[in-house]
């Protein structure tokens, strides 16, 4: 790996832009030129739509020579290959109101209203998004010279 | 349903209090939800992936759902008198439905650049641009906009949405300070010192132990001989050196969001000044911090008969009262200090609200309804990296932006903090509103101290901090203040909302950002740092610099373009 000339030849890029070497527009095509140089090889033509990719682990490569595990994030949403459909789910947390506050919201909201409140309770919510068949169908991360296919 | 159902149960091992029960409400229920990405959402994220989750979680938010049950019948439009109660409309949405998730979760296309079309037919080009700078408050003033549209008019072009936004970001009275360094003529006599040369004067006449003021992030004062301990990068074990130790201090005001949104304001107003203390030299040491409050009359409940000097004009409706910003920010600026790590030791607070005679029989009133809100503290920076020094950094040198991703928040405070209280309108503060992370700040402080521990080899050769304008004033003022210029790519800019538009990744106020020069021969180093404190993030690596006077200065940008048209930005 060239450091002195890190930024300009290793496009780290989270959205697409055009660019021959990079992972922006053309998505996974441009792994295989990236492959080549790095000594990784590919059995398949990648001709994948374009999701978009980033490398997450800067110390990708050792002066060495050492190619290590390459580590592969989807980013986008749209890579309709990867990902027919994105997915979520909710959980339902604990109170996110104390009975001091209750006490409170209630002798407020019936000043503004003034309705009488009977009760006044509140919980939190998660929503979590999910993309497991992005990965469980890739099976990242990949390893030098082993085939995504 | 998605693959892995053990993803849930990861989830749920990791969520304090889940309950399987499914809110069940008589009454009317309500759902709060984040209107951006919340801080909550970027930490609960973060500690997910290191717990395993990268290849199933993308993001995790939290919403509240609040059910309140009425004795009598209650329809819609009572909702209105007790909203605010129960939510921050500046940061939080407010529905009766459930929360759309394709929606939250949205991840966009790229936004395109916008241009202006100041020759566009049945307006003039200044209407056009009036009409531009009212919507997007830009707080040009007509002067400024006659200068744009004759540059424009000169270029044979029209002006793109960055250009302008960027103008009025670096030309505005809170980075340009266009009112401390104007000349004043008192009774027809011309004054020999603007107020910043006021300010700066005592530094003149007594520089003494002063080992910069007024050229950096904060002032650094001389110190003495102290104990400084600091990790061996080539053995990993601690060790103290005796060396000295400069003093470095710093106070600045973040009013704006403080008065639309108290605690993310104050939080963030600690957090920039902490960043601007972390960012002296090439890199440096918060310490200790302090905090302070000016605002109105606070109208304590039920104590109008006790406080009879007390006066209850009104307010905006866009920003806080009194009393909600004293009971608000000070947690928002002590519970950023805390979590980043620092402690927040003293601070002050005042209200004033007087009416004043204005001179021509008519009264007025006087006060901090638009509230003061300053950020202050000290820290440590070694000798050797006390002073930024252009030779430092080489040609080819990476521009590096460490820290957390560009969002849509915070975007043009700026030249919001420069309208005059009431004259931006209240979507548009929606804009100005800010969120505070101080985990990844600590984060990114902590890079900088290893960096700062390795002594000469230090691979941080020029940095700054991100503050108002984003990456639009902290770039441009990083590579001009090293002596060079160059060509960024906003698309290398690490991005949590992917449908941004250029103008959004180049001016949003996104926090806990630094940015950096660090040299080609140091840059392993720095990598392999950065790695170990931001695992899941990316560092940015948005440029390399550029000798000025290259062919590529066509193409360079220049914060100063005010006096030079031929710097004008050219981006694309």
């Amino acid at each position: 790996m060239d450091w002195a000339n890190f930024s300009q030849d290793w496009r780290w890029r989270s959205t697409p832009m055009p660019g021959p070497r990079d992972f922006g527009r053309g998505g996974l095509r441009g792994l295989g030129t990236w492959g080549r140089r790095a000594g990784i090889k590919f059995i398949r033509p990648l001709n994948l739509s374009p999701p978009n990719f980033c490398i997450r682990d800067p110390a990708i490569h050792s002066s060495s020579g050492h190619v290590p595990p390459l580590s592969v994030q989807p980013l986008h949403t749209h890579c309709s290959n990867f990902c027919p459909k994105m997915e979520y789910f909710t959980l339902q947390g604990g109170s996110c109101l104390t009975q001091a506050e209750i006490e409170k919201l209630k002798t407020t909201i019936q000043a503004q209203t003034g309705l009488e409140v009977s009760d006044v309770r509140g919980c939190w919510i998660h929503y979590v998004h999910v993309s497991a068949q992005c990965n469980a169908k890739v099976g990242f991360p990949f390893e030098a010279g082993t085939s995504i296919c | 349903m998605y693959h892995g159902q053990d993803v849930q149960q990861k989830v749920e091992q990791l969520l304090p209090s889940v309950t399987s029960n499914v809110f069940q409400s008589t009454g009317r229920t309500v759902y709060i939800t984040p209107r951006n990405i919340s801080p909550w959402s970027s930490r609960a994220t973060s500690i997910l992936l290191i717990c395993g989750l990268t290849k199933q979680v993308r993001r995790i938010e939290r919403g509240r759902a609040i059910s309140i049950e009425f004795e009598g019948a209650s329809d819609s439009q009572n909702d209105a008198k007790f909203r605010d109660t129960l939510y921050d409309r500046m940061t939080e949405h407010w529905s009766h439905d459930e929360p759309n998730l394709e929606r939250m979760f949205k991840e966009g296309q790229p936004a395109p650049l916008q241009v202006i079309d100041l020759s566009a037919e049945g307006s003039t080009a200044l209407e056009t641009l009036k009409a531009y700078n009212i919507e997007r408050g830009l707080a040009l003033d007509e002067n400024e906009m006659e200068y744009l549209i004759q540059a424009y008019k000169d270029l044979g072009r029209n002006p793109n949405d960055i250009e302008l936004f960027m103008f009025a970001q670096v030309n505005s009275e809170h980075c340009r300070h266009k009112q401390f360094n104007a000349d004043w003529n008192i009774d027809g006599i011309d004054m020999s010192k603007s107020l910043f040369s006021m300010i700066r004067n005592t530094h003149r006449e007594n520089p003494q132990f002063t080992v910069s003021a007024y050229s950096d992030n904060a002032a650094v004062l001389e110190g003495e001989m102290a104990s400084f301990w600091a990790p061996d990068y080539s053995t990993g074990s601690w060790r103290q050196t005796k060396e000295k130790v400069h003093l470095l201090a710093k106070v600045e005001t973040h009013n704006h969001p403080t008065a639309i949104s108290p605690f993310p304001g104050a939080a963030t107003g600690s957090g920039g000044e902490i960043r601007d203390e972390g960012a002296v030299g090439r890199g440096s040491t918060p310490k200790a911090g302090l905090c302070g409050f000016w605002v109105s009359d606070l109208l304590l409940p039920n104590h109008t008969e006790s406080h009879p000097w007390e006066r209850n004009i009104g307010k905006p409706a866009h920003y806080a009262s009194s009393l909600d910003i004293m009971l608000e920010a000070p947690i928002g600026s002590a519970r950023f200090n805390n979590e980043f790590g620092r402690p927040c030791l003293t601070g002050c607070f005042r209200t004033l609200l007087a009416e004043v005679d204005t001179g021509s029989g008519e009264q007025e009133f006087r006060g901090y309804h638009k509230p003061i809100m300053i950020a202050g503290g000290v820290g440590t920076v070694r000798p050797d990296h006390a002073l930024k020094n252009g030779k430092d950094v080489k040609e080819g040198a990476h521009v590096i932006v460490l820290g957390g991703p560009a969002m849509l928040i915070g975007l043009g405070g700026g030249a919001a903090s420069s309208n005059a209280s009431g004259e931006s309108s209240v979507e548009l503060d929606f804009d100005s509103v800010q969120r505070a992370n101080p985990e990844m700040q600590r984060r990114a402080q902590m890079v900088i101290n290893a960096c700062v521990a390795l002594g000469e080899s230090n691979p941080i050769a020029f940095i700054h901090d991100v503050g108002a304008g984003g990456l639009s004033n902290a770039l441009p003022e990083l590579v001009k203040d090293a002596g060079f210029g160059g060509k960024f790519e906003l698309r290398q800019v690490e991005n949590a909302d992917l449908s941004m538009s250029p103008l959004q990744i180049w001016c949003c106020e996104a926090q806990e950002r630094y940015v950096m020069l660090v040299n080609s021969d140091g840059l392993n180093k720095f990598v392999s740092i950065a790695s170990k404190y931001f695992k899941f993030e990316r560092a940015s690596f948005v440029s390399n610099l550029h000798k000025i006077g290259s062919d590529v200065v066509s193409r360079m940008l220049v914060p100063s373009f005010l006096k030079t048209r031929k710097g004008l930005i050219d981006l694309f």
